[in-house]
């Protein structure tokens, strides 16, 4: 599992702690990968308009059709460039349609609330597609512009792409059935005849106009004649006029209303080269081979109500019909956003009723009677009624039953994150970290004024995650549970290959070029790349690539998802993933689960099951020193978390001696501080070689355990409460407000209320600007304490296994892999330099992992050097998938009709398949 | 077994390039073959590069890569000249592939004194007459003599099969037998020799045992020595310089008769013709003839004649007259009948047409006659290219061009567009905004009136290529005495582009 590091270059950060003067270098800002590393899980910023001032127009207008970069390489601006302009221009509101789909839609929906621009969503859906489209120079197929007209409308839409999405079969190639798809969609949605490659458009320039009369009449007849709308569209082109003139006609002759659009791919004229780029890159050939395909010039932007008045003079009406469409079609798409599935309750009970009973049912198991543990029953009162007040508790009853259900089929799998701060969590056995003997605090998970579910994600072992999912989408249906996607974005190395290829340059240049990027925001550009290339790739960065799973993202809701969002293939095998990533179904208010696959699980589990034990981490000898004196040593080869060379670096100078030093551990790991060169302050303190101090005395209450520097999200909470005075809402309030740069308002009131608390508390000046520049660096970078202390346990738990069951130990992580940082190879060696036996495949001795042959005792002793460990113990038999070129299968097959008495024997059905 | 003298020459088909392309061969250059590097100048070693690298691994090593496509028959050409420098010194040479050759030691070491001696004879004519680096092994056999020439050793006669024994295997050039021979333990030529050869048979079959031979320094094969290509060059001399034509063409019928009776000896035809002259002033004249069919000695006496004719009676060539005539086959092939199209393209009508431009093109010179031929483009000064007559044509495929001009298309295009001014009713110059608005409605172009216009039609062409770049906006405007233009508008300044009859 990789760590990804924050939108916060490190030295930069550590120049933040140490207090000095910051200068936030924007290009070094990234959104990261789109998978949930733990704990600094990013996610999107907010959108925050620009400073765009409106330039008013005398004539309303409506852009009706308007396709963001979520037309995948086909529109060349961001949803939100595409919204600010079309503030900016005076629209009276802006529709996204995409080809069939909803990519775009959130962000462009969270844009223009924002921008208060009215939105209408809709989809141009590729008809006759006979396969994927990209790599053709000119996508074939005919296009029909669908848009909603209200969110029935806009549900009817989802449900017909999904289905279309899902009956090709295929990615990238939805498969309509023209009728059913009018009669699904008739009366609620307007259709437009669309772009040259409109049914209406191609037949008038194929067979002239009869030809483009039958295909009008088709439309009318199918949608009915309130629902279709003649499109006029003016790109500059010679025959633009005559074709313009003769759809006129054809409106007028069947009674159906023209109207004006721009058929839009990017935001400004100067759009038109990064679109081009897109073109040469979707087509994968170079610009100079496409330039026979390409559009002739810019013109496809945005356009006032004046300009298009002017352009479409000849048509009287077309502009002013297309305001009047906007404004009948618009709404917000806050309201299609679902709700959760009912949870289980048992008969006579509420969500509620039912959630209190099995937390005290389990809190008896965890904590005793009421009167053994007043705190804790104490803390559990008040995050149910927190839980009851936020009308969360379906929330939580889906995630036990998830949990309950890993739990009945020995799957091993545990709470993540910010669910760790909960005893209700730990009650329900979600977690197990006790937050109350901890002291965690809650409202890092759940704040009583939060707008949004909490996040609880859990990880499961990698080997068997896919039951657990199997069993939400039986559990729930298929329709009402999706995965999520993850929108792959242009990340620099990406954006300059492709851009290099569309300029032509060879495979060769581009890898050269590519491999370059690495230094890329923090040095100047390399000056090998030429500048074009480097320029437009800039302009490609963020953009979206392509959609692919995400690690573990569910959603759940209580209807059907696909009228929510589209639903379509995945690349990978019998794989179906809205159209949504984490964060779009996060602000369209869908619930996510994050059901994530962590192969420690499965190797902690495989090698429980070896020694015959069960993990229990409420029973594991968290103070025994032997597992510490390992660490210290760096020994700590297949370890989780700590076995990276970086991370053994840390571990001599850190001195891990009490289960505590781990969490610190965790948390402080980063590959930033040892690529940087830099020391965390947190090791000079700890070596005594700085001495441990506060700004001010107010501060040692939070900063005390971790010897003044801080290191945990908890820790900028408890601060704001120590010294400003805020009330643990607010404290959560401003770590998020902090963290997400949310509205520049909410801040600055946040900001006033933190320096009055603090100069009540008579700190002010220097020191109250030191604590909040800490606290706003800290912000995005510190760890939450309850994440590192999940996993501190976890490294717990395998330290624990490698220093008296090293066998055992190699065995599991040799059935998990692929896994962690070490090939296999390494981790044998390991394992013998530590006396293990390690045995090599045998045809008639293997299975087809690795295996354990017992020894002449169980485990390691006490006092033993590291080279006696594995002596006299069990011997790792080697499996037969490790042999070269076998593969799982073919080794499964062997293993299982053994034994054998000669070489034929195995090259016989059914071993040779 | 025979002393072998072997003369290499590195990275030939590097060295090839840059003899025959002129490619830098002291910069970066690879020669690739089926996308993967077969050779490799200095420079391009010093990045990275190295033979059996992709295209794209070898680029990512080295951005800046001069790539040349393999050719074989370039190496082989390039290498005659060297091997006929070698034959100038000694006889016997067996051409092994381009750029190495082999020849029997005995002679040329006896004739110069010794071994070293020939070997330094040989290097240093090549250097002279082909400006060639050259390397020389001697050894007993070619395999051993080969291997001795990369580091440039005279192996003692006798010893060769110490020199082989520390050699890495890999020098079998047998991938697949090296790979199974290193994975058995066998890392050098002498550790193979040592095998049994009768084992050596049994187990890894003929070609092995044939390679252990080799391994052993028993390279018993002898050299294949090559014969001289044969010269097809047909050439005179003439007493009398030829001043006229007929007695001109009278020597070219002759000539021409020769060299093809000499091609069809050979069972070979030619596709182009160089015909070369000496005039009376010294002056060296020489022309290539192209054709798309093969040449008969009907159609070389022809274009021998044509050009004769040209050359003497060309205006200022004076009565230097022509003292000596070469005519040389280029592009030749194998002659296995020519197929003529079955109808249609090879009629009577279109072989005069032919004929006549092909004269003047004598005449002229070749690039004097052009043929138009259909391009894809969006103005129409962009859809025609003119090819020189002769020349391969080609053809476009057909391509959408979005925003190319309709028909009817305007009958005249100036070769060089005519500079135009347009007014608006104001009489203030009428310009195009980046959106593409109008400043002013077209009133007059220079003092005549603007009846009507159509427009403006945006193009942004090539900008990714800023050299050949072009953004310009296109009108058509009908004048009120009915002459219609087509204009461009085009970094401020207007043009006509086109004129409507």
């Amino acid at each position: 599992m990789g760590w990804s590091s924050s939108d916060l270059p490190w030295p930069e950060f550590e120049r933040r702690l140490s207090g000095r003067p910051l200068v936030v270098d924007p290009t070094t800002i990234d959104y990261g990968d789109g998978s949930d590393t733990p704990a600094w899980m990013r996610s999107r910023p907010r959108y925050k308009p620009r400073g765009t001032t409106q330039r008013p127009s005398t004539v309303d207008y409506a852009e009706l059709h308007c396709h963001t970069n979520f037309s995948f390489l086909d529109g060349a601006s961001q949803p939100e460039e595409l919204a600010e302009e079309a503030y900016r221009l005076g629209l009276t509101a802006l529709a996204v349609t995409d080809h069939d789909g909803f990519y775009g839609v959130v962000r462009f929906a969270e844009a223009a609330r924002e921008l208060t621009l009215p939105t209408v969503f809709g989809a141009e859906l590729s008809l006759g597609l006979p396969g994927p489209q990209n790599g053709e120079p000119d996508p074939v197929g005919r296009h029909l512009l669908v848009l909603a007209r209200d969110p029935t409308g806009y549900a009817a839409l989802s449900r017909v792409i999904s289905l279309a999405q899902i009956a090709g079969k295929e990615k990238g190639k939805p498969e309509y059935d023209l009728e059913q798809v009018a009669a699904d969609l008739r009366d609620q949605v307007l259709v437009l005849t669309g772009c040259r490659k409109g049914p209406v458009p191609a037949a008038l320039l194929a067979g002239g106009e009869e030809a483009a009369a039958g295909e009008l009449d088709r439309l009318v007849a199918l949608f009915g004649a309130d629902s279709v709308a003649v499109e006029l569209t003016q790109h500059g082109y010679p025959e633009d006029d005559e074709r313009n003139d003769a759809l006129a006609v054809l409106a007028r002759r069947f009674r159906l209303p023209t109207v004006a659009t721009g058929n839009v791919h990017y935001a400004k004229p100067g759009g038109y080269r990064l679109a081009t780029a897109l073109a040469a890159i979707r087509a994968r050939r170079s610009m100079d081979e496409l330039a026979g395909w390409l559009p002739a010039a810019g013109v496809a932007h945005l356009r006032s109500g004046d300009e298009m008045a002017a352009r479409f003079a000849r048509y009287p009406g077309a502009v002013t019909r297309a305001a009047a469409y906007g404004a009948a079609l618009a709404f917000d798409l806050k309201l299609v956003a679902p709700a959760l599935p009912p949870g289980k309750v048992a008969p006579g009970h509420t969500e509620m009723s039912w959630l209190r009973h099995l937390t005290y049912e389990g809190a008896v198991r965890r904590y005793g009677t009421r009167a053994d543990r007043p705190d804790a029953y104490r803390q559990l009162d008040h995050e149910l009624s927190v839980i009851e007040k936020l009308g969360f508790p379906g929330y939580f009853l889906i995630v036990y039953d998830i949990v309950k259900f890993c739990k009945d089929n020995n799957i091993y799998c545990q709470g993540r994150g910010s669910a760790a701060n909960s005893a209700v969590c730990y009650a329900l056995g979600i977690t197990n970290v006790d937050a109350v003997t901890w002291g965690l605090l809650f409202e890092r998970f759940l704040a009583a004024e939060r707008d949004g579910y909490p996040d609880i994600d859990l990880d499961i072992e990698s080997d068997r995650r896919e039951e657990a999912i199997q069993y939400v989408y039986g559990e729930y249906g298929r329709h009402y549970a999706a995965q999520v996607a993850n929108v792959i974005s242009y990340r620099p190395r990406s954006a300059v290959r492709d851009v290099a290829r569309a300029f032509g340059y060879s495979p060769g240049q581009q890898d050269a070029w590519s491999k370059q990027i690495d230094r890329w925001g923090d040095t100047a550009v390399n000056e090998d790349i030429p500048d074009h290339v480097v320029r437009y790739a800039n302009q490609l960065q963020t953009f979206p690539r392509h959609l692919g799973i995400h690690s573990g993202g569910m959603v759940l809701c209580d209807r059907p998802v696909i009228e929510v969002c589209p639903v379509e293939w995945a690349r990978m095998a019998d794989r179906t993933v809205l159209q949504w990533d984490k964060d779009d179904c996060a602000d369209a208010g869908l619930v996510k689960f994050d059901l994530l696959g962590l192969g420690m699980l499965s190797a902690l589990h495989y090698a429980f099951d070896m020694i015959n034990s069960e993990l229990d981490l409420s029973t594991m000898p968290l103070d025994d020193q032997e597992v510490y004196d390992m660490l210290c040593r760096a020994d700590s080869v297949g370890v989780f978390q700590v076995e990276s060379r970086a991370q053994m670096a840390t571990l001599p100078r850190l001195k891990p001696r009490e289960f505590y030093d781990l969490v610190v551990e965790v948390a402080l790991i980063r590959p930033g501080p040892i690529q940087g060169g830099s020391v965390h302050p947190y090791i000079r303190r700890k070596n005594r070689r700085e001495k441990v101090s506060y700004p001010h005395p107010l501060m040692e209450n939070a900063l005390k355990k971790t010897l003044g520097v801080p290191l945990f999200q908890e820790q900028l909470m408890q601060l704001a409460i120590d010294v400003a005075g805020f009330n643990p809402n607010e404290a959560d309030k401003l770590r998020r407000a902090m963290g997400s740069k949310r509205s520049m308002e909410r801040m600055a009131e946040l900001k006033t209320r933190l320096y009055q608390g603090m100069a009540e508390r008579g700190i002010t000046g220097e020191v109250a600007d030191g604590i909040y520049l800490k606290l706003s660096s800290f912000a995005n970078f510190g760890f939450p304490e309850s994440h590192a202390m999940s996993f501190a346990y976890l490294v717990f738990a395998s330290a624990w296994l490698k220093r008296y069951h090293p066998a055992a130990f190699c065995a599991a992580l040799l059935g998990a892999q692929p896994m962690g940082f070490y090939s296999p190879q390494t981790l044998v060696d390991d394992a013998r330099r530590h006396g293990v036996t390690v045995l090599r495949p045998d045809i008639n001795a293997s299975h087809a992992k690795a295996t354990l042959v017992p020894g002449t005792r169980e485990k390691a002793g006490k006092g033993e050097p590291p080279g006696q460990w594995g002596k006299g113990g069990p011997a790792v038999r080697m499996g037969l998938s490790s042999v070269r070129t076998l593969g799982e299968d073919v080794a499964k097959r062997i293993a299982e009709h053994r034994p054998y008495h000669d070489m034929v024997e195995p090259t016989r059905s059914p071993v040779s398949g | 077994m025979s002393r072998t003298l072997y003369v290499w020459c590195p990275d030939w088909p590097v060295i090839a390039a840059g003899l025959v392309e002129g490619v830098p061969v002291h910069e970066p250059v690879a020669v690739l073959a089926a996308n993967r590097v077969v050779a490799c100048s200095a420079a391009a070693r010093a990045e990275g590069v190295r033979p059996g690298l992709r295209r794209r691994e070898a680029q990512g090593r080295c951005p800046y890569l001069v790539v040349v496509l393999d050719d074989p028959a370039r190496d082989a050409r390039a290498f005659e000249p060297v091997v006929e420098a070698v034959e100038d010194l000694v006889a016997g040479v067996e051409v092994i592939r381009p750029g190495a050759a082999a020849l029997a030691a005995r002679g040329p070491s006896r004739y110069f004194g010794s071994e070293a001696g020939a070997a330094e004879r040989i290097v240093e004519h090549i250097a002279q007459t082909c400006r060639v680096e050259a390397q020389i092994g001697v050894a007993d056999g070619v395999f051993a003599a080969g291997l001795a020439a990369r580091t440039g050793r005279l192996v003692p006669d006798g010893g060769t099969s110490d020199f082989l024994a520390d050699i890495d295997i890999a020098a079998l050039d047998r991938p697949e037998l090296v790979d199974l021979l290193r994975r058995l333990g066998v890392r050098t030529l002498g550790g193979f020799a040592a095998l049994p050869a009768a084992d050596v048979l049994a187990r890894f079959g003929l070609d092995a045992a044939l390679a252990h031979r080799l391994a052993g320094g028993r390279d018993e094969r002898p050299l294949a020595v090559r014969q001289p290509p044969p010269d097809l060059d047909v050439g005179q001399v003439f007493d009398e310089p030829l001043e006229r034509v007929d007695t001109a063409a009278f020597a070219a019928r002759q000539l021409a008769e020769r060299l093809h009776a000499r091609l069809a000896g050979h069972g070979l035809a030619c596709t182009r013709l160089g015909i070369a002259a000496l005039t009376g002033h010294g002056e060296e004249l020489h022309r290539t003839w192209r054709h798309d069919g093969l040449l008969t000695a009907a159609a070389i006496a022809d274009r021998v004649r044509w050009q004769l004719d040209g050359w003497l009676t060309r205006s200022g060539r004076g009565p230097g007259g022509l003292v000596r005539l070469r005519l040389y086959p280029d592009g030749v092939v194998e002659y296995a009948g020519l197929q003529l199209g079955l109808w249609g393209d090879a009629g009577e009508d279109r072989d005069r047409a032919h004929r006549a431009l092909t004269r003047v093109q004598g005449l002229l010179g070749p690039d004097a006659v052009y043929t138009a031929v259909p391009a894809g483009g969006r103005d129409p000064g962009d859809r025609i290219r003119l090819v020189p007559w002769g020349d391969e044509r080609g053809s476009e495929p057909e391509l959408p061009w979005p925003g190319g001009l309709p028909a009817p298309s305007p009958a005249t295009v100036p070769p060089v567009p005519l500079p135009a001014e347009v007014y608006d009713a104001d009489g203030a110059p009428v310009g195009v905004t980046a959106r593409l608005e109008l400043t002013g409605v077209p009133a007059r172009l220079g003092t005549d009136p603007i009846a009507g216009w159509a427009g403006p039609w945006p193009v942004d062409e090539r900008w990714w290529a800023p050299a050949e770049a072009s953004r310009r906006v296109r009108f058509q405007v009908r004048l009120a005495d009915g002459r219609a233009y087509l204009l461009v508008l085009s970094a401020g300044a207007w043009t006509i582009q086109g004129v409507y009859d």
